[in-house]
Parts: structure tokens; sequence; C-alpha cells
């Protein structure tokens, strides 16, 4: 804090001292302030989050829950039922605006002409789901003339009284009317030719303004007439609104052309949820000069929702140029029309003055004065191997880095610890209220402890927004934490053992942010549970497969076809051993066995089941087994396929000719039996030979073209008992 | 160049001449006075203005207007006209350096005025490339750059902000290109030896193109051609490899992509991962391929060896491309000099009439293909005293009228097209 700096203790040192001393102390705090000090004024130009809502700013938390208290849920009806009893009473009322006057700087010549307005009730009604916009119902509630730029705010000038029964804005009328807006136009002539008009003419002019009240109900009172006779010269200039609804002819006006001046204003009554905004009082309403866009309620203000501070307002000036309406509102129990309180002149504040006691996004501290505020707040500065320090006072609980009142010791101190974590501080009491002992935090890193997917969130900190509340991640580690927190004491912020139990963080495990293999793309967090990559069976790999099958020169078609639909079966579910062999060789022919016939690979795979025999790997049963599996779909598939004959030879195989009924001859299945068996043994004396032929078969699934070429033509010379019995001779194809 | 002006304007002469001799063999004879439309007259015109550099030059003659130096002095590697500004409209370039990218306006007959400027947090981002493209939403220009860090950045220069970024390529992106037809999908082409699109919309990694059949080394460039069909891509292996992207599974995923809902699923979106393209050829380049256009059907290429290669895949009356297939026919060479390292990009204009390189030396080939037969192809060649640092690429604006190249010592040149002596059509404006 070097414009904070002061020499406690540089009393009687040489100047030399104190220089070197300053030096130090700029060495240490200086950076970090620096830091603060520019997060401080980003945060007041555009918040991320509110203090008020952290939990240990009570203080600063405006809304108390003391409604939630007695709330039961059986007293929902009574509410219900009192609010509607409130507002039947207020239907019985008034809301009487008396008009005082319209301000325009721009009008200055004109001034104590009159200008007329037209007062609508706009009502808005419930939007539907399909309707693009809510549909708006407006209706006239009257016309009065107000004089222009009055002089004085004295009891002079013409000034009118509108009062509208308030049962129009009962919610029970049938309609689905969610809000209320008042509507003002302001339409002017500022004709100084019109300004000796006859009296008549204005009579006449006032009486079609009363006229002009297009519901019943309301009753009009203008006392505008007696007012423009106390006026004297100056005359109205206001026939514009009068005559055009009227639809009397317009000569009258002499082409001013002033007419089509009409300047708008709005403010809302009820709002959506029925709340009265109105409050009694003297109101100033800012109008939109002509020209400018209509009196509106399409632009939603959720729409293009940005923080605003005090700082980006441009205030200044706003209110100057601009043409105003000045009027006196209250709610009243009888019609009254005959009060008429003038705004009394009240030096005016500062505009600064009032946005920041009323609107400001730091709330007027209400706990300012509260009885533990202790007198005094010693900042202690240890730097320099906590051999030097220097202390700085002061007399209340603003953060000296951020200017953030926190309003209560423990708040203050909480603030500090959590909001400046480059820094370390300790509390020590003091009989002057306490000290706060700040040193350098030796331990801060500055690394991210956020949630990781904030950092790959496009566009870049989209969750640290600043053009707005914005969505944020979709993940929150902890949904609903409910630990127990200690009581606020200001013990936890004494000088602590290293080992003291703070608050665990809630999150357990790491804070990391995963990447999809394939694509390296951040893993969002909806996607975590599911495993989305397989290790084996890529598309790539089985694409990959069959066009190095394709690419064998060696191989006729049937066989490519057979290997590949082998190769890619066995690599899909990854058969590792000897002993699930025979199940692959049954699970292939239930998923591609319809298509082996199809492809009139018949031949090709029973070939295929004798060049694993003969490698060992399944006996002679599983591959009998396996032909008349496979011969059971023919039956299903008859008709669709061509079973392979003697006369037509498979895909250019010229293998194996086994005809089915020879192979359902029950005597030679007990010969397959035995046989089988021999196998078996055969097989396990084979074994460790087999081993390393399986692996590769396995592994190197490409490279099962090899194997099965050659065990197609070691097939030939096949010494299978059932083999031989069939008598029938394979031989290679090529 | 140290050469004073003179010689080094002989010694574009002598280049001209050798240009003749490689890239048009047998015209040279066709020495003809008439200023018909035929080739021939064109070619003698082009010789005597190369003779005499100081005459106003005549076809495809380009004029220096003015040149500029960014502040970093690092090289410039990407610049782009926004091409989708059409004439009335600013001609507006972007520019792709150091942690930089810098949008201009080519003010009509004279300077270029800065228009934006955004620089990326880190400073050891260094940017490659950048692509043009819109919101089509709102119609606002969007500017995609990315570079050594492998980010993608979209900028919005209507809000002038870095709207989006996509990370996922495991190394520096070389090349950005939007898809002709659709301005939503960006494809990205990395260091990491694959090439990825994307949905910029919906920022969603629509394929990726890498793998065991694609490129084994960086991949240097890429181009989608105009009808949106075809990929063709380039690397360090050599290597130019071609990717339909007419496929069911590709235009099926194309049109999820803009209704996938990431929030609805559990599963990430279906990526496409092609391992395989359609065409691959390793018989064009004898090096690394650092730059590839589609011109037509046909394809402009160019590696370190002072040639642009015009080819097409298989055979010349071939129109459906085959997997296996070792054939390719060159159509031409446009051969220039002194352009013997990579990341060198060569451009063509909107309307593909007009083909401009720059070398090692500073100077600009400017070739008019705006012609029936490619081998008549005239070259001019751009020299300017000062700009002697290697261009690393060149942009040609919309109509053909501006031609910018960007160099190594962080330059920006601007080159306007001289006005027609003959009233002939300007290039790329009429036919």
């Amino acid at each position: 804090m070097p414009q904070k700096k002061k020499d406690g203790s540089g009393g009687d040192k040489g100047v030399n001292e104190v220089h070197a001393d300053h030096e130090l102390f700029l060495q240490a705090f200086e950076k970090p302030t620096q830091i603060y000090r520019y997060l401080r004024s980003r945060n007041v130009l555009s918040p991320v989050f509110l203090q008020r809502t952290l939990y240990y700013m009570r203080g600063r938390m405006s809304r108390s829950h003391k409604n939630r208290m007695p709330f039961k849920l059986d007293t929902l009806l009574d509410k219900v039922t009192q609010k509607s009893e409130r507002q039947s009473e207020r239907a019985a009322s008034y809301l009487n605006i008396v008009f005082t006057g319209f301000h325009d700087d721009k009008l200055e010549g004109v001034s104590g002409d009159v200008a007329r307005v037209e007062t609508f009730i706009v009502k808005m009604c419930h939007k539907k789901r399909k309707e693009s916009s809510a549909p708006l119902m407006q209706v006239s509630v009257g016309t009065q003339d107000v004089s222009i730029n009055p002089m004085s705010s004295g009891g002079e000038g013409p000034s009118a009284t509108l009062t509208i029964p308030t049962h129009n804005f009962t919610v029970t009328n049938g309609h689905q009317v969610k809000s209320y807006v008042l509507v003002f136009k302001v339409s002017l002539l500022h004709d100084q030719e019109n300004a000796g008009e006859p009296v008549a003419k204005r009579r006449r002019v006032s009486r079609s303004s009363s006229q002009d009240s297009v519901d019943p109900n309301l009753q009009v009172s203008s006392l505008h007439n007696h007012n423009n006779n106390n006026n004297g010269g100056s005359g109205p200039g206001s026939e514009g609104g009068g005559m055009r609804n009227d639809g009397g002819p317009n000569s009258g006006n002499g082409g001013g052309g002033g007419v089509g001046w009409s300047y708008c204003g709005e403010l809302v009554m009820f709002d959506r949820h029925g709340r009265c905004l109105l409050t009694a009082g003297h109101y100033e309403l800012m109008l939109e000069p002509p020209g400018a866009s209509q009196p509106s309620n399409k632009a939603s203000p959720k729409k293009n929702a940005s923080w605003e501070s005090i700082d980006t307002l441009k205030l200044d000036g706003m209110f100057t140029n601009i043409p105003m309406l000045k009027f006196t509102l209250n709610w009243n129990s009888e019609n009254s029309n005959t009060a008429l309180e003038r705004p009394r002149l009240r030096p005016l504040k500062p505009l600064d003055l009032v946005l920041a006691n009323s609107t400001s996004t730091k709330p007027k501290p209400q706990g300012v004065a509260s009885p533990e505020a202790p007198q005094l707040v010693l900042y202690q500065f240890v730097y320099n191997n906590n051999s030097r320090q220097q202390t700085e006072a002061r007399r209340d609980f603003h953060c000296p880095w951020c200017s953030l009142n926190c309003m209560a010791l423990y708040s203050l101190l909480k603030h500090l610890k959590l909001c400046h974590a480059r820094f370390s501080f300790t509390y020590v009491p003091h009989p002057k209220g306490a000290r706060i002992d700040v040193s350098l935090n030796e331990c801060y890193d500055g690394s991210y402890a956020g949630n990781p997917q904030d950092l790959v969130a496009t566009p870049a900190g989209f969750a640290f927004s600043r053009s707005g509340p914005t969505r944020r991640t979709p993940t929150t580690s902890v949904l609903v934490c409910r630990p127990k927190r200690p009581k606020p004491s200001l013990s936890e912020f004494l000088e602590q053992d290293d080992d003291f139990d703070l608050p665990r963080s809630y999150i357990l495990g790491h804070n990391r942010l995963y990447h999809h293999t394939m694509t390296c793309l951040p893993i969002q967090p909806h996607e975590l549970d599911e495993d989305s990559e397989g290790e084996h069976d890529s598309e790539w790999v089985r694409q990959k497969t069959q066009m190095m099958i394709d690419d064998f020169s060696d191989v006729n078609e049937g066989e490519k076809e057979l290997m590949k639909m082998w190769n890619l079966h066995v690599m899909k579910y990854n058969f590792v051993g000897d002993s699930q062999i025979p199940l692959a060789c049954s699970m292939f022919l239930e998923s591609h066995g319809v298509e082996l016939l199809h492809k009139n690979l018949y031949r090709n795979f029973v070939l295929h089941m004798i060049s694993l025999h003969n490698f060992g790997l399944i006996g002679t049963g599983i591959v009998y087994r396996c032909v008349l599996q496979l011969q059971a779909i023919y039956p299903t598939t008859k008709g669709a396929i061509f079973f392979p004959s003697p006369a037509r030879q498979c895909n250019g195989a010229n293998v194996v000719t086994i005809t089915h009924t020879r192979m359902q001859d029950p005597s030679l299945q007990k010969q397959l039996a035995s046989g089988w068996e021999e196998q078996r043994r055969s097989a396990k004396r084979l074994f460790p030979a087999i081993t390393t032929v399986k692996q590769e078969q396995l592994r190197h699934s490409s490279a099962h073209h090899n194997h099965s070429s050659s065990s197609s033509s070691s097939s030939s010379s096949s010494s299978s008992s059932w083999l031989s019995e069939s008598k029938s001779s394979p031989t290679k194809s090529k | 160049m140290t050469l004073p002006n003179g010689d080094t304007n002989s010694v574009a002469d002598d280049s001209g001449d050798d240009l003749d001799d490689t890239s048009s063999v047998g015209s040279g004879s066709n020495a003809d006075n008439s200023r018909s439309g035929t080739p021939t007259p064109r070619r003698k015109g082009r010789n005597k203005r190369k003779r005499k550099k100081v005459p106003p030059p005549q076809k495809m003659g380009y004029k220096f207007v003015c040149y500029l130096k960014e502040d970093h002095g690092q090289p410039i590697f990407g610049v782009q006209f926004n091409q989708y500004l059409r004439d009335g409209q600013p001609l507006v370039f972007a520019t792709a350096g150091n942690n930089r990218v810098s949008v201009y306006q080519c003010i009509e007959d004279g300077p270029i005025k800065l228009l934006q400027c955004y620089s990326d947090p880190d400073p050891e981002e260094n940017f490659y490339t950048v692509a043009w493209s819109y919101d089509t939403e709102t119609g606002r220009p969007i500017l995609a750059a990315a570079g050594s860090r492998g980010v993608i950045r979209i900028f919005s220069l209507a809000t002038m902000q870095c709207v989006k970024h996509f990370i996922g390529h495991g190394q520096a992106i070389n090349e950005l290109k939007f898809h002709p037809r659709d301005p939503n999908l960006l494809l990205s082409v990395s260091k990491d030896h694959a090439l990825r699109m994307w949905n910029i919309r919906t920022d969603i990694l629509v394929a990726s193109f890498g793998g065991v059949e694609a490129h084994r080394d960086e991949v240097l460039s890429a181009d989608i051609d105009v009808e949106g069909r075809c990929i063709v891509s380039c690397g360090m292996d050599h290597s130019l490899k071609i990717w339909k992207l007419t496929t069911d599974t590709m235009l099926s995923t194309i049109s999820q992509s803009y209704t996938f809902n990431p929030s609805r699923s559990v599963r990430p979106f279906p990526t496409v991962q092609q391992n395989f393209p359609d065409f691959s050829t390793r018989d064009i380049h004898r090096n690394y391929v650092d730059c590839v256009r589609w011109l037509g059907r046909f394809i402009l290429s160019k590696s370190c060896e002072n040639t642009i290669v015009c080819w097409k895949p298989g055979l010349l009356n071939q129109a459906e491309l085959k997997h296996n297939d070792t054939n390719v026919t060159i159509i031409q060479k446009f051969d220039y000099k002194e352009c013997e390292i990579w990341f060198m990009r060569f451009a063509l204009d909107y309307w593909q009439k007009v083909l401009a390189v720059g070398n090692q030396l500073g100077r600009t080939f400017v070739w008019d293909l705006d012609i029936s037969d490619p081998s008549q192809a005239r070259c001019s060649t751009l020299i300017h005293p000062k700009c002697v640092a290697p261009i690393r690429q060149t942009a040609i604006s919309r109509n053909g009228n501006i031609l910018i190249t960007v160099c190594d010592d962080a330059t920006i040149w601007r080159w306007d097209r001289v006005a027609q002596p003959l009233g002939a059509p300007a290039c790329g404006t009429v036919d």
C-alpha cells in the first residue's frame, strides 16, 4: 500500500534508513497491492459475483428471511384470498394524477402554452406459448391540457387532474392481464398565432377533451379552463389532439404545423407479478422526443442483459435536455380533484450522490454503527523477515485494497483471507479494537483451482463473462453440500498452528480435464460416465484389414471374402485362447452363417474348419458340429440362396465336396465321435507347438491368409478319419 | 538483392526467357505483330514489356502502390482477402503474423488502412493462416486464424471479439479453409498429420482426416473445390491426397452436426474418423508440398522445386477417382525462380484467372490463366528494390485488381493492376 504508507516506527531513524525501509516495504507489498487495485476497479465496473450473496457478508445482505419463518403451507390460501380482498379494496379507490407541467428546454419560447396530454392504459396480456408477442390492449383514459414550461412551481399555470378508478386494474376482469402500463402522449402546438384564440374555442376544446374519455367508468375532471382563465394572456394552442379525436375540421389550427409533435412516456403501474410500482409522490417522467421509437413494450430488458454500474452510466446531462412531464400522483379513496398540491421546491442534491445512495451496487451499509463496531482496526505490515513493521490504522471495516465495506470485523477478516490470498492475515486482539498482521503469503502460487471446464469453454472465459450474466458451465462438482459450518468466530483468524483443521474442499479426488483419445477434444462432463473409446476393433482397423486382404494376389475371391469375415469376427470378439475357438466358430456361424451361404462360401468355410482342425485348434467334433450348424441355417434360407452342389463349385475354390445327406448319416456320426476323441488326445500332445500358431493367428490377424492358404493346401493331405471316409480330395485352388 | 535496379530488371528478363523455354515450348517462334485475341501476340506483348520495364506494361501488368510494415518485425505468413465482399464494397484483407491478426482495407488507388488488429494473449503464439467467412445468421464477417499453438480462433469483426476457439489439434495448424458452399464448415490442416473439419456454428468436430493411410508427416496445405465435393491435401510426406466429402457418411454427419445437441446426449458427437483418402499420389513432387489449390477439376500444387504443377488424378479423360489409382496426368508446369524454401504459398483470385506466387528474394510471379491453352500462360515478374524478403503468401482481390504480398520482414506490399491499354476485359471482372 504505497500510498498509505506511514512511518510508524521511523521517528529517530536517519533519512537513509527510512528510505531503505520504505524500499523494502514497497518490495514486499507493492506488486500484490497493484494487482488487487486492478481487480478492484475491474470488479466495480463489472462484478463477477456480488458480495452480498456471500455467506460471511451477512451484513451486506439486504434480504431477510423473516417471511420464511412463519411460513406454513396451509396459509397459502389465506394469503391469496387476502390479496384478492385487498385488490377489491383497491377497486374502490382512485388513482389521481395531477399534471403540473410539461418541460422541454427546446420549447423555451413557448413557455406558458398548453400541451395536450393524452393518457392511456396499456394492458399487457399473458403471453400464450405460441404467440410471438404478448397481446396489448390500449385504453385511452383521458386527455388533459398542461402548460408548457410553467415559470414557477407556484399555483399558477394550467394544471389538470386525471382520476382513474382502480377497478380498471383488477386482475379478475376476465383477461389474463399481466401488467398495466400508463402511457402518456403529449402533443403540442407551439404556434404563436394561436395565442389569441377565442375563449369559446378553448371551451369547445375542453369539452371535447372531457368527451375523450372512452371508458364511461372514467371520470375526467379538467381544471384547465379555470386555470387558463387565470393565466390571462397566455393562450393555449392545444387543439390538435382534441380536434383530431373529434374528427372535426382541423382548420382552426391555422396550419401551425406543430400538431404532429407528440412526446411519449410510459410508467409501469403494475408489473407482471401484480405489484404496484407507482407509489404516491411527485413524478418527473422523461418523455421520448418525437421521432424516437414508439412507446413500446417490445424490448425486454432480459434480452440484452448487462452489468451496469454507476461509472458506466453517463447520467450527466441525461436529464437536462429531455422533455419532462411533471405530475403528482396519489392513490385516494375518493375522487379528489380539488386538492392540488404543488411540489415544493427543494434544493437539488447532486445526482451522483442520489444514485450512490440509492442504486449503487454497494447498498448503503446498515450496520455501520453496529454496537460491536470497534474503535480501530490496525493493520501491521510485516516484512523483511518479520523484523520490520509498519502500522496503519483505520476506523471502519473497509477493506484497504478494494474499499469494500465489510461492516463487521469477522466479514472483513474473512474477506481479506479469501479475496486477497497473496497476503496472509493474522488477527490479534487489541485493546483499542483489532490488529491485523499482514504479511506476504509465501505459499501463494496463483495456480488455478476452479472448474477445469471453464478453461476450455468457448468462448474463452465464458464463465467469467463480463458482458453480462450468462449461463455458467453445465457442471458443478457439488450439487448440495451442507457442511457443518463453525460458528463465525474471530478465533479462526488468530495465529494458527500449521495443522489446523481447516474445512477441506468439498470435491473429492482431483479436479482435472480429460480428453477424448481419438479427437483430443475435452471430455464434456456429461460424457464422463460413458467410456466412448474402445480399445480394439476400430472401424479403421476393420477397413484396413479388408483392404490388405484385398491386396493379396495369391488368394481367390471366395477365400478373401471368408478371410475378411473370419478375421473381422475374431477381431470383434477378441478371442484369446485355444479353448475359445469352438465358441468363435459357432458364434461366427450365428452371425455370419446366412451371409456365408449368400456369398456361396460354404466350401470355403468347411475348408477353413479343416485347416483349424489341422492346426489342432479344434477337434473333429467341433468341425462336425459347425458344419451341421451351417447346414441348419440352410433350410431357413432356402430359395434365397443356391446351395452348393457338386455341379456348381463355390467361388473358384475346388475343395471338399460333402453333401449334407452324407453328413447326417448316423454311422458316420459315430465314427466322427470316436475320431473326435482321438483328435483331442493328439491335440493335447501337440499343444506346445499349437500355441505359437494360435498366437500368430490371433494377434496378427492380417497374417491369417498365409496361415489359411497354407492350411488349405495341407488339408489335402489330411489324415483325419472322417475326411478320409468322405473320400474327397481337397485341392488348393491355385 | 544488392544488385542495382537495372540489374535486377535484367535478371528478371532472363528469368522470363527461361520461363518461356520451360513452360511454353514452341510458342516462342510465333512472332506476330497482330494484337488479336490469340495467345501468340499477347506473348509478344509480354516480351516487349519485359524488355522495357519503363513504359506502361500491358496486359497482366501490376504496378507497385505502397507497402507498410507491421511493427513486430516477424514474418507474416498468411494473407487473405475477404472474398465475400462484392464489387463496390470495401476491399478488406487480413494478415497473420507473430501473435497478431490484422485487418486492413485497401483504399481506392491509395494506401492501405489498418482497420482492426487482434493480438493473442500468449506472446509465443505465431499465427500462420487466416480465413474468411460470415455468420449465417447475421451476415457479419467472421475471421478464423490459427498457428503454432494449434488453437483455432474465430473473430467476429463486428463485435471485435474472439468469439470462439477450438482446441483439439495436437500440433500447429498450417492452414485454414472454409467450405465454399457452407460458411460454417472450417477445414484445419495441422502438423499433427491430420486435417479436421469443424462446424463453427455448433462447435462440433465433424470429421478428422488422418490415420493409417493419411499423411505421414505434417500436412501443410489443403483446399476444397468450389462445389464442396473434394478436399485435396498435401504435406511434408511429398504426397497429395484427395478426400471425398460426398460420401453418405460425410453428408449425414455434416447435417447431423447442425442438429446434434451435446447437452442432450451422453455420448460425444460421432466424429467421422477418415483414415483412407480416396486418392493419393507421391508422383507429382519430390519434396515438401506446401501449397495446393483446386483449379476446376485440376489441381495446382507446388513444392520447393521452383514450379507450380497443374495436374489431375488419374488419366486425362478419367472422370472418377479410383482408390488405388497410380496414374496422374500433369497438364502444365508453371516455372519460376529462386523459391527453394518451404511454406511459400501461391494464390488464385476468386475467378481463378490470376495465379501469383512470391519467391524468397521478394519477387512476385503472376500468371494470367484466362487463356484457352494452359501452355500459353504468360508470366510477369513484379520487382521492387526494397522488397527483398521471402514472400510467404499472396492474395488477390475478388476482382483481381489488387495483389497483396506479405513478406518475412513483416512488410505488406500492394500492387494494383494497371489499366488495359487495349480495352481488353480485365481479368476476373468480365467473362
